[in-house]
């Protein structure tokens, strides 16, 4: 199959896909398989589409797939608003548009050599995804790989099956929590920073990938900065507000920034002044 | 170990799961002396167990040691209201996300 490897980074032609698949994550989060009816576009771990479901609007979504085969693509989409809950609605072979993948990706290169590890708060896990399988391909390139991952309960863990899967994995630590349960769970029960003083891993040999809600963000990058971690080497992903996804519009604009085109993945000195400023 | 909530009729809530090095609570220290939770244990456990009231003693009697355990104590209760709010954040919130 021939894959394009193209910048399109600034474009705004949507290419038609077509839906293969619809895994429900969660009671209101799911995953669609597209395939594309041209060529499929490679992409890397990090960075996000713009989805187009045709006759309601479109909506940035991260690439939840395996960055090896773009041929079969997966965004993992929670119903919030109008084109997401439209998203959550459609049924295998319907077909949707996609432009991008636009983005800054996630700085794998600078882990290797490296304790590699990846903080997700619930939905979070999606974006991180690829960064995950990527580096599981590559697993010599790295030092201890460590997965922490929340969420609010235990119905609302997403990628239960590759979570089992690396848990199984010896190359990958993965610790679980949620915020709260009933007995019967038997897991850890508490919020994911929480484990960050404990999970083993070398805070001054680490690249940190932080991914979920703002605030979790926040404590977490709070939680690494306490163990040691230098921090240009934890990064955030921020995805407020994207409607052109190509730096035009201005709706992502956080301060000097535009989330869609210096970003959506930033290291923490680059972006922590800006979200402590209100209305900015 | 899970800190639990248990109310009659219904399933118990888990607040909290301790792990090894975590203090399961600080009762023993402010009256009126009494755990406000339920502790189970969901693996074998060791348990260092102390005499409260020989404890209280000894730190009345030694201001220093009395001082320097209070504030670590200070700190743990700090440490475990800073989760307990995050928690209550992601739980309450869930839709910012």
């Amino acid at each position: 199959m021939t894959v394009l490897d193209v910048p399109t980074q600034g474009t705004l032609t949507s290419r038609p896909y077509q839906i293969t698949t619809v895994r429900h994550q969660t009671h209101d989060i799911v995953t669609i398989d597209v395939a594309p009816q041209q060529y499929p576009i490679a992409f890397r771990p990090g960075q996000f589409d713009m989805v187009y479901v045709y006759g309601v609007g479109e909506a940035a979504i991260s690439i939840s797939s395996d960055p090896a085969t773009p041929g079969l693509l997966s965004h993992t989409i929670r119903a919030v608003g109008w084109v997401t809950r439209a998203l959550n609605d459609l049924q295998p072979g319907t077909r949707i548009g996609i432009r991008g993948p636009y983005g800054r990706p996630w700085p794998l290169e600078e882990a290797e050599g490296k304790d590699l590890v990846i903080v997700a708060g619930g939905i979070g896990l999606a974006p991180v995804r690829p960064a995950i399988v990527e580096a599981l391909r590559h697993r010599e390139r790295y030092g201890r790989v460590v997965l922490m991952t929340g969420a609010r309960s235990p119905r609302d863990l997403v990628f239960r099956d590759d979570l089992d899967r690396w848990h199984a994995d010896r190359g990958i630590d993965v610790h679980v929590t949620v915020d709260s349960a009933v007995r019967g769970w038997g897991g850890r029960v508490g919020v994911v920073t929480k484990l960050i003083p404990r999970v083993p891993f070398d805070p001054e040999n680490a690249v940190v990938l932080t991914c979920g809600p703002e605030v979790m963000m926040w404590f977490s990058a709070e939680a690494l900065l306490k163990r040691g971690v230098p921090p240009e080497r934890i990064y955030v992903t921020l995805e407020r507000n994207m409607k052109c996804g190509v730096g035009t519009c201005g709706h992502c604009q956080l301060g000097p920034k535009f989330l869609c085109r210096d970003g959506p993945v930033f290291s923490w000195p680059e972006v922590a002044g800006l979200l402590d400023v209100r209305e900015l | 170990m899970s800190l639990e909530l248990t109310e009659p009729g219904d399933e118990p809530i888990v607040l909290e799961t301790l792990h090894g090095g975590d203090p399961v609570g600080w009762s023993w220290l402010f009256p009126p002396h009494r755990w406000a939770f339920d502790a189970r244990c969901l693996t074998p456990v060791r348990l260092l167990q102390l005499d409260a009231a020989q404890l209280r003693a000894l730190m009345h009697a030694d201001p220093v040691f009395g001082l320097a355990l209070t504030h670590r104590i200070g700190q743990l209760v700090v440490q475990r209201l800073h989760f307990t709010r995050a928690q209550l954040v992601e739980i309450t919130h869930h839709d910012r996300a």
